[in-house]
């Protein structure tokens, strides 16, 4: 990916009088475009949420998504098409991170497969395409729900269609999918009530945009691709607790190469093929290098059989990159509780935790895989997918324990070749209260449909600070309130947490109830935490009130009453 | 041939039946407060479960000398028998039955025929009963010891315990295994079959524990016999129980209702339920 065959693509998609066809080496600009403008917007995305509290972040999780699927592709030199959207589609699928971050995948998926066979696609391919893309997002969710990134999708798609009937120009088809995009975005908050209650578009959709508005601004010109890697301080704050890959070139060479009728263009060529991120520019006489390897003295020895080399830098980037975002491995978590390992043929869970406390009640309760993540550090499908391949059984429930993460899940479970159910618990109390109703002589799907009816046992309620001012479901919220969610619905704000509390345990029915689980959070000090749970046994004398380190993030609270 | 039954106190057999065919019931220890106790003779159950939450250090139990064997085998020996059928609580759960076969190793009076019923309380005490129905009826030893081993299968105990904590501290089952933490308020249903502890559920509220245990129960098809079990219950919560459990009972007969003796009550803790009972025989 040098500057010479960068400026040449862009001109050459300008330049023309009219684009009719898009190859391999085109769609993969046009996915670095629609990347690009991704990773510049998705905090916009972020700032979306519904509820005051960092909700799944769909900025990140889309921009994640998108960064695993471009991944995949970014040093391929592949033109046929259809194959360079396979590898974009299982990259994405990979790298696929809550629910929009899965929709998104879904989307590549079904534009994979309208390409497949295609050297190039031309409008006619794409639109078909796009209704392709449309129609396996909305068969990646269980209940689609208008006035979502579905919904966007979708118009587009019919746009497309619309529109190759009026021009076979490629240009003109993305300016009227991106502009009917935009509206059918604009129209989501008309679609679905609780986006209007809140006062936000829908952000699945606005990130979907974001990625079209890219592609199309990169087409008109409009939008330069950088060919450096992105800077290692653009991760964005949620990849913090997300494991990351291993770089595959982790040193950072750059060198000063002085000699006599260097020939610039063959230099590049080779140090080329040793990295990426390859920058060589220079004259006869001095050509700087830069480039990302895996063994520095590769470039390094080259060089100096050519010339003189000075001014030489190598940096390691893993150990810079761990700085920033903690090393590539998950947090340990303390196995003081027994711990099984199902044996082959033996029903085997895996759970997402929200924190080292929840890790350890999961995996006190027979869980033998944990995937860490909840609220705001959605696991992707690739993580929940190494942990269902690490076990050695291949008989596999999988408990996601989280609204936003259970279509990740089921993701996972499709790539995988085991056998394996998602248990759609919403909630931690859920997942708990599913794994208790495992009953490991029952058939998956057996022990999968009563775990699911269990997740009804129990009610669940959570209890956060306010990020941002909202009035929602007939609740005014102040940035910095506490607030209270009862089984997913925001019930309670109030400046003490009492009288919050006291208005979620009304909402969880605790007149009814016996048993009160309370997981308190990693920023809530334990005394505090023993005060409030003698505040409700004393409010509830006839229930039985347990307390549990949770140790999740987000939620200082959460409840599970039975 | 005159054959006697000796068991131990682990049968949980009220004393009239036991009185009524004769059986010898060889009590255990249970260790309190530094001093040991023979079970079911020298500690009453009302006492001991009234105050077992507080002993501190908890109580443990020990198996009856096997001396206490062969002093009863002897007895039996003068009171006219031939043969004992020396049946016992399951030696997968306990020493007892190795402290019998010693015990009979050690005498000559007569000969005894050392069984492992495979199974705990009332469980045993069925048993217990049905062999001595059966030596009533003049059958041989080999004649019982078959329709035991034979029954032995269809024989089930259905325990829903309050709490772990004192199955655990017995450390006689395996929790890893279970899948039974330490950290969350859970109440297990335990069944015991043919020498074999399993966890059949595991539940965190009292009312849908009952309602699995029933359901548990009833799975197991038609009974013949049965008979209720629990620890320290009130009269109260006893009547509540048989009403719960009548839809059970076989041939509308009431069962015997009987507290676990504190042998057991040790190991399973106070305000626990239960049901013993013989699955009828289908074939």
């Amino acid at each position: 990916m040098t500057d010479a065959s960068e400026e040449h693509l862009t001109s050459s998609l300008v330049a023309e009088e009219k684009w009719r066809t898009c190859n391999g080496r085109q769609l993969r600009k046009l996915t670095q475009a629609g990347l690009s403008a991704l990773d510049q917007n998705h905090r916009k995305v972020n700032d979306l949420n519904v509820f005051p509290v960092p909700d799944g972040d769909t900025g990140t999780n889309m921009l994640l998504t998108m960064r695993s699927a471009y991944g995949r592709i970014q040093d391929s030199e592949e033109t046929h098409v259809g194959r360079l959207a396979q590898e974009l589609s299982h990259g994405a699928l990979m790298g696929a991170r809550g629910n929009s971050g899965v929709i998104l995948s879904q989307i590549w998926r079904g534009l994979a497969k309208g390409l497949q066979d295609k050297d190039t696609f031309d409008a006619t391919d794409l639109a078909i395409a796009l209704t392709e893309a449309s129609d396996t997002a909305y068969k990646g969710v269980m209940r689609p729900v208008e006035g979502t990134i579905l919904t966007v999708i979708r118009e587009g798609a019919e746009e497309a269609n619309d529109a190759v009937k009026k021009s076979g120009d490629l240009r003109f088809l993305l300016e009227r999918v991106c502009e009917r995009c935009q509206q059918s975005l604009a129209r989501t908050p008309d679609l679905l009530p609780i986006l209007k209650q809140a006062g936000v578009v829908d952000a699945g959709g606005q990130g979907l945009v974001y990625i079209l508005d890219g592609m199309l601004r990169y087409v008109q010109g409009e939008l330069y691709l950088e060919t450096e890697q992105p800077q290692v301080a653009e991760i964005p704050a949620q990849a913090k607790a997300a494991p990351a890959e291993g770089l595959e070139n982790p040193y950072d060479v750059q060198f000063l190469l002085v000699g006599e009728n260097l020939d610039v263009h063959s230099v590049r060529q080779s140090i080329d093929a040793m990295g990426d991120s390859t920058v060589v520019v220079g004259d006869q006489s001095t050509v700087k290098v830069h480039i990302h390897v895996k063994d520095p003295g590769v470039p390094l020895s080259f060089g100096a059989s050519l010339g003189r080399i000075t001014d030489v830098v190598v940096e390691n980037m893993q150990i810079q990159m761990e700085d920033i975002i903690g090393p590539s491995e998950l947090p340990a978590v303390e196995q003081a509780e027994p711990q099984i390992e199902p044996e082959p043929g033996q029903i085997g869970v895996v759970a997402v935790a929200a924190g080292e406390g929840l890790a350890e009640i999961f995996l006190s309760l027979g869980v033998s895989g944990i995937v860490n993540g909840g609220q705001s550090n959605n696991p992707s499908t690739q993580e929940i997918y190494q942990v269902i391949e690490q076990m050695k059984t291949d008989r596999i429930i999988v408990l996601p324990n989280n609204k936003n993460i259970i279509l990740a899940a089921e993701a996972a479970g499709e790539l995988s070749e085991k056998e394996v159910q998602v248990v759609p618990s919403r909630t931690t109390p859920q997942g708990i209260s599913a794994l208790l109703a495992l009953d490991s002589g029952a058939t998956l799907e057996e022990a999968q449909q009563s775990m699911t009816e269990a997740c009804n046992y129990v009610a669940s309620g959570e209890i956060a600070i306010a990020t941002r001012s909202v009035e929602l479901d007939g609740v005014a919220v102040d940035e910095g309130q506490i607030i209270g969610v009862a089984d997913g619905q925001l019930c309670a704000a109030g400046n003490t947490i009492d009288e919050v509390l006291a208005k979620i345990l009304e909402e969880m029915e605790m007149e009814e109830r016996e048993l009160l689980s309370i997981y308190y959070g990693q920023d809530v000090a334990e005394e505090d935490a023993i005060e409030v749970a003698s505040n409700i046994q004393s409010l509830f004398p006839d229930v039985e009130v347990e307390l549990l380190f949770g140790g999740q993030g987000i939620y200082q609270y959460i409840l599970g009453a039975e | 041939m005159t054959i006697r039954i000796v068991t131990d106190s682990t049968c949980d057999i009220p004393k009239e039946t036991a009185d009524e065919y004769g059986i010898v019931v060889v009590p255990a220890y249970v260790n309190l407060a530094g001093r040991s106790y023979l079970d079911g003779v020298e500690l009453t159950r009302q006492e001991f479960y009234k105050q077992l939450p507080g002993f501190d250090p908890p109580p443990s139990t020990a198996a009856p000398a096997p001396g206490a064997f062969t002093e009863a085998y002897d007895q039996l020996a003068e009171l006219g028998a031939t043969e004992v059928l020396s049946i016992h609580v399951s030696s997968t759960l306990s020493g007892i039955l190795n402290a019998a076969r010693l015990g009979a190793e050690a005498t000559d009076s007569l000969k005894v025929t050392v069984f492992d019923s495979r199974q705990l309380t009332m469980g045993l005490g069925l048993q217990v009963i049905s062999a001595a129905t059966w030596i009533a009826a003049g059958c041989s030893m080999a004649e019982i010891v078959a329709m035991l081993n034979e029954q032995i299968e269809r024989t089930f105990v259905i325990g829903l315990l309050d709490t772990l904590e004192y199955l655990r501290r017995s450390g006689r089952v395996n929790w890893a295994q279970f899948g039974i933490g330490t950290l969350l308020k859970i109440k297990p249903i335990l069944q015991v079959h043919s020498g074999d502890v399993e966890l059949l559920e595991r539940v965190r509220t009292s009312r849908r524990a009952l309602s699995r245990f029933l359901n548990v129960v009833a799975g197991l098809g038609a009974l013949e016999r049965m008979a209720l079990l629990h620890t320290n219950a009130t009269d109260e919560e006893l009547h509540f129980f048989r009403q719960e459990t009548q839809f059970l009972v076989p041939g509308g007969e009431t069962p015997l209702a009987v507290e676990l003796t504190p042998a057991l009550g040790v190991h399973l803790g106070p305000k626990g339920l239960g049901i013993a009972c013989i699955v009828k025989d289908d074939k």
